[in-house]
């Protein structure tokens, strides 16, 4: 081969010609700064930066084991025997001015409300997941998909009151339209919360189901659709079951969810623990743990039994939904298959040979052995190593010896042929009429997802006309200036600058508190440490936990430590503080969603430039990230802006407190929107015949905020997002 | 191996003290006994060679060879991936690159790299280059200005865009961005210039442009390029290692590799017999 060097052209590049002189002067130019001071200085910044964000991550790492042990202190006094524990666990009668703390109905309670809610939700959010990755128009999905994500931004407390005064009444009214007065005398009962429950929860399944959907390999697809399925049928037989794990553990981190959700259950179901109506029953009053702990703390002495029995509570609580939502979770990671329930119904796994365990084995012995081959599918070894299907070597040997190669081109294997006619009949017969059958199915499948699709919006609008409607029904413009005093109530109007301020004031603390720690932690999480590394997973592991924290379990914690321990009274500190824990898990992963998405190639062309792993950052993923991240704090402060149980526990003032703007940071009470929707929504027609129109005007402004906010979230997300090929 | 221990047991013994190693003066970087490790995996085995000052040298193997990963040595971006491991040395001005105690900055400034594929900065043409001097702490605008001028006047690519500068980099051509990367590389004056298939996502036309900018840049900078295309290493480089399966079969002029290859292997691989 030659060797050839090219040669440059010089005419062609008359303006790129250097003199030699500019060569020195810019060795000189560049030389210079490369071993000025300014390195010492970069590089301390380095490591500065690196020690501070590691702070900020354990801090925020840490706040689930605050919350763990605090909640393990208070409830010490009531656990303190296994006698104790298990009165409190599977007694099942809650009467706490006889001291009698059972709390087995309790947990039932809001297992039966949660059961029925994601039974509900479930083919709501699957189907809607479905059609919306598959099915709708590109057009139609970018409009529908924040639509459907919207349900999630609207508060519960919202959603309670709603189903409080609307569907509560319609179901009564239909039961007794059909004549079921004794299967369902009220409509406050376990049923109706469930089905407030599974609207809010359709979106997340939803969203869930149309993310995986995404992530099926398009070869995948195409592969079955080029066999010449319809597409409903590549849907069903490949896209679906690529993703039943997902599906499935988006099913269970929705159980989590709901769960631990307080305020549609307090507002909705009237209480009553005794379940007379047996165990699965949802047409039963019932109720559930958050409610216990929302609505009994406001009237306890500190300290003593019933206030332990409270954190005991919320420590189940805890558990519970923390236990659910790990299971979820390591489905959704591939840790935990769901082989071993397949497993379970096979005869196979059951029966043990005889070379597995010998006559001398007792029976706890060989009940450990099936457990294992159920739970792994593995059969445990034996010391014959003959039984073992194993070819040895000389057999190996004689059946390699014994394969022909074929021809791959002549094909004179008459039964083969024969095969093959048989088979082009089979097909030729089929093919007739299987088509339009297919087709038929999918026209069948489309119609009832879109029909799920119209009902959620339905529910939807129909929640907005409600809101606002009743809100702006009896509002005067000045009720916006105007205080809420006794006198003004009295004459039928209300004021909202008060809780609008204070709801600002309140997530405002918690957004400048928060957000800094949760950013600093997501970029400590993404950059600094390997996904390899233990203590780093330990870290994130922690993070993410917060987040299943019920609301009401935070709120019993920001109660005990700040507005107790710390002597802050229920006041903007106390309750900023508190929302800042709900908020720092959603920032945390949003920041490192937001910084992902910064292709790795730029960040090392940086490092190979000679600039500090800080700088790198600095300078390319946050500043190129900067608009998501900005996203992800509208994100998680339009979650938190409608947060109402950990309010109750932390800031609530009454209502009646004269000054619009609060005094000071502690000890005095902020008036929230999402409280006065909570007390205004619950006071008597008597007492204020406009109560319910003024808590529409709150639900008003807080939907306008949260939903604004969301929606502001999602324009800067579509429109000024960086895009990398 | 003796040159290994020694040069532990200096550092043991005294730190401050650097250890002299004697190397011809037109070498930049003498590679011995080089090593490299993904976890368990032995990337790169046993490589020993001398870069040549002012040559263009070229790694060429078929891929998963380990070039690339070879190439990512000598200015520590294996650093990046996890698990990674070192032995051996790699000498640069005297001192093996390789120690724990490196400066990565200052390395890296010295030693600068190209990747594959061309990854301008989403900012503009001028912030791009000058992004080298800023981090440095240069701030006056006239020196910016030159660097910029000089950079990108010496990567041939100032008569194409000196009228927009302010322009995203991004908007360019493929070949203007590669060539964006380097003059940016360039900026910071470095010895040493690493190119890993800086070509392998380009036209033939942009590929040309860049291999006579390769050719041109010899003159002031020590060149190495990692290629997949042994046509390409033909066409420019002075020297040529074949690499495979981690081990360096052979190295030396390229005329040599490529007209009378010492391994039966490299001639196998040259006259296409395989990879």
């Amino acid at each position: 081969m030659q060797i050839r060097k090219r040669k440059k052209n010089d005419t062609e590049h008359n303006e790129d010609t250097i003199q030699l002189n500019d060569v020195d002067d810019f060795k000189e130019l560049t030389s210079k700064h490369s071993d000025s001071k300014s390195l010492k200085l970069r590089r301390g910044m380095n490591s500065g930066v690196k020690y501070f964000l590691a702070v900020m991550a354990i801090f925020a790492s840490l706040l689930t084991l605050f919350i763990t042990l605090y909640l393990i202190i208070e409830a010490l006094p009531v656990m303190s025997s296994f006698v104790q524990i298990g009165e409190l666990l599977f007694d099942n009668e809650w009467n706490p001015k006889n001291e009698q703390f059972g709390a087995f109905n309790l947990l039932l309670s809001s297992l039966i409300v949660t059961f029925y809610a994601i039974i509900i939700a479930v083919p709501f959010g699957i189907g809607i997941g479905i059609l919306m990755a598959e099915f709708l128009p590109q057009k139609a999905r970018r409009f529908i998909k924040p639509m459907i994500e919207i349900i999630s931004a609207i508060p519960s407390v919202i959603m309670g009151l709603i189903a409080f005064r609307y569907l509560a009444i319609l179901i009564q009214q239909t039961s007794f339209a059909l004549g079921m007065q004794e299967l369902l005398s009220s409509g406050r009962v376990a049923i109706t919360a469930s089905i407030t429950l599974a609207f809010m929860t359709v979106p997340m399944i939803a969203s869930l189901t149309d993310d995986a959907l995404r992530t099926v390999p398009k070869n995948l697809k195409n592969a079955s659709l080029a066999m010449g399925s319809s597409k409903w049928e590549s849907v069903s037989k490949v896209s679906v079951p690529y993703i039943k794990s997902s599906i499935i553990s988006a099913v269970i981190l929705a159980f989590g969810r709901v769960i631990g959700e307080t305020m549609v259950v307090l507002m909705v179901v009237s209480n009553n623990p005794a379940l007379n109506k047996g165990w699965f029953n949802p047409f039963q009053e019932i109720y559930a743990l958050p409610s216990a702990i929302a609505g009994e703390i406001g009237d306890i002495v500190i300290g003593d039994a019933q206030w332990s029995a409270l954190f005991f509570l919320g420590l189940e609580l805890l558990v519970v939904s923390f236990i659910i939502t790990t299971i979820g979770r390591n489905i959704a990671q591939g840790k935990i298959s769901f082989k071993f329930l397949r497993r379970m119904f096979k005869k196979e796994c059951w029966q043990l040979k005889e070379t597995e365990f010998t006559i001398g084995d007792n029976a706890f012995k060989i009940f450990l052995l099936r457990l294992r081959k159920v739970l792994t599918g593995r059969v445990p070894k034996t010391t014959d190593k003959k039984s073992r299907n194993e070819p040895s070597d000389t057999q190996e040997q004689e059946t390699r010896a014994k394969v022909e190669v074929p021809d791959k081109r002549v094909n004179n294997n008459e039964e083969l042929v024969q095969e093959k006619n048989q088979l082009k009949e089979f097909y030729s017969n089929f093919k007739k009429d299987s088509s339009s059958r297919k087709l038929s199915r999918e026209r069948i499948f489309k119609i009832v997802f879109y029909g799920l699709l119209f009902v959620i919006l339905g529910v939807l609008i129909t929640v907005f006309i409600i809101v606002s409607y009743n809100g702006v029904r009896d509002l005067w413009p000045i009720d916006f200036i105007q205080g809420p005093t006794y006198s003004y109530m009295q004459a039928g109007h209300y004021g909202y600058l008060k809780p609008t301020l204070g709801t600002i004031i309140v997530v405002g603390t918690a957004a400048l508190v928060g957000l800094p720690i949760s950013t600093s932690a997501g970029i400590y999480l993404h950059f600094y440490i390997r996904p390899t590394n233990r203590i780093g997973n330990v870290i994130r592991n922690a993070i993410q936990n917060i987040s299943t924290v019920p609301s009401v379990v935070v709120g019993l914690f920001g109660w005990g430590i700040f507005v107790n321990l710390f002597g802050w009274g229920k006041s903007v500190l106390a309750g900023g503080f508190t929302l800042m824990i709900m908020m720092i898990p959603i920032a945390t992963s949003t920041t490192i969603e937001a910084v992902k998405q910064v292709p790795l190639t730029i960040r090392h062309n940086a490092l190979a430039l000679g600039s500090t792993k800080w700088e790198s950052i600095k300078d390319h993923n946050l500043r190129y990230s900067f608009t998501s991240i900005i996203t992800g704090y509208l994100f998680s402060i339009s979650r938190v802006i409608g947060e109402t149980a950990p309010i109750i526990l932390t800031v609530a003032a009454s209502v009646y407190s004269p000054s619009i703007f609060p005094d000071s940071l502690v000890n005095t009470g902020v008036s929230m929107l999402p409280f006065d929707i909570y007390i205004l929504g619950l006071f008597t027609d008597k007492l204020y015949p406009n109560s319910f129109s003024w808590a529409m005007t709150c639900a008003l402004i807080l939907l306008l905020l949260a939903v604004g906010l969301f929606i502001l979230g999602q324009i800067l997300r579509s429109k000024f997002q960086v895009k990398y090929e | 191996m003796q040159v290994k221990t020694t040069h532990r047991n200096k550092v043991k013994n005294d730190a401050n003290q650097e250890k002299e190693y004697d190397i011809p003066s037109d070498v930049t970087a003498r590679v011995s006994d080089f090593n490299f490790y993904y976890g368990d995996l032995r990337a790169v085995k046993d490589v020993s060679l001398d870069i040549k000052k002012n040559k263009i040298t070229a790694l060429i193997g078929p891929s998963g060879c380990g070039k690339s990963t070879f190439l990512r040595s000598f200015n520590r971006m294996n650093d990046e991936i996890p698990g990674f491991k070192y032995e051996g040395e790699i000498i640069i001005d005297n001192r093996n690159i390789l120690d724990k105690k490196t400066d990565l900055i200052k390395l890296r400034s010295k030693i600068g790299m190209v990747f594959q594929k061309p990854t301008p900065f989403p900012q503009t043409i001028r912030k791009n280059i000058a992004y080298g001097s800023k981090i440095r702490g240069i701030r006056n605008k006239q020196q910016l200005n030159k660097i910029v001028e000089f950079s990108l006047k010496r990567a041939g690519l100032w008569g194409e865009v000196n009228d927009r500068l302010d322009d995203l980099a991004t908007q360019l051509s493929g070949g203007q961005q590669q060539r964006i990367c380097i003059a940016r590389t360039l900026s910071v004056w470095p010895e040493m210039i690493l190119f890993d298939e800086p070509c392998a996502s380009l036209d033939p036309i942009s590929t040309n442009v860049i291999e006579d900018l390769l050719v041109d840049l010899a003159k002031d900078y020590t060149v190495v390029i990692a290629t997949h295309s042994m046509h390409q290493a033909a066409r420019i480089s002075n020297m040529t290692a074949f690499m495979y399966m981690g081990e360096l079969i052979e190295y030396d002029n390229t005329k040599k590799i490529f007209e009378k290859p010492a391994q039966k292997l490299t001639e196998d691989y040259i006259t296409g017999r395989f990879g």
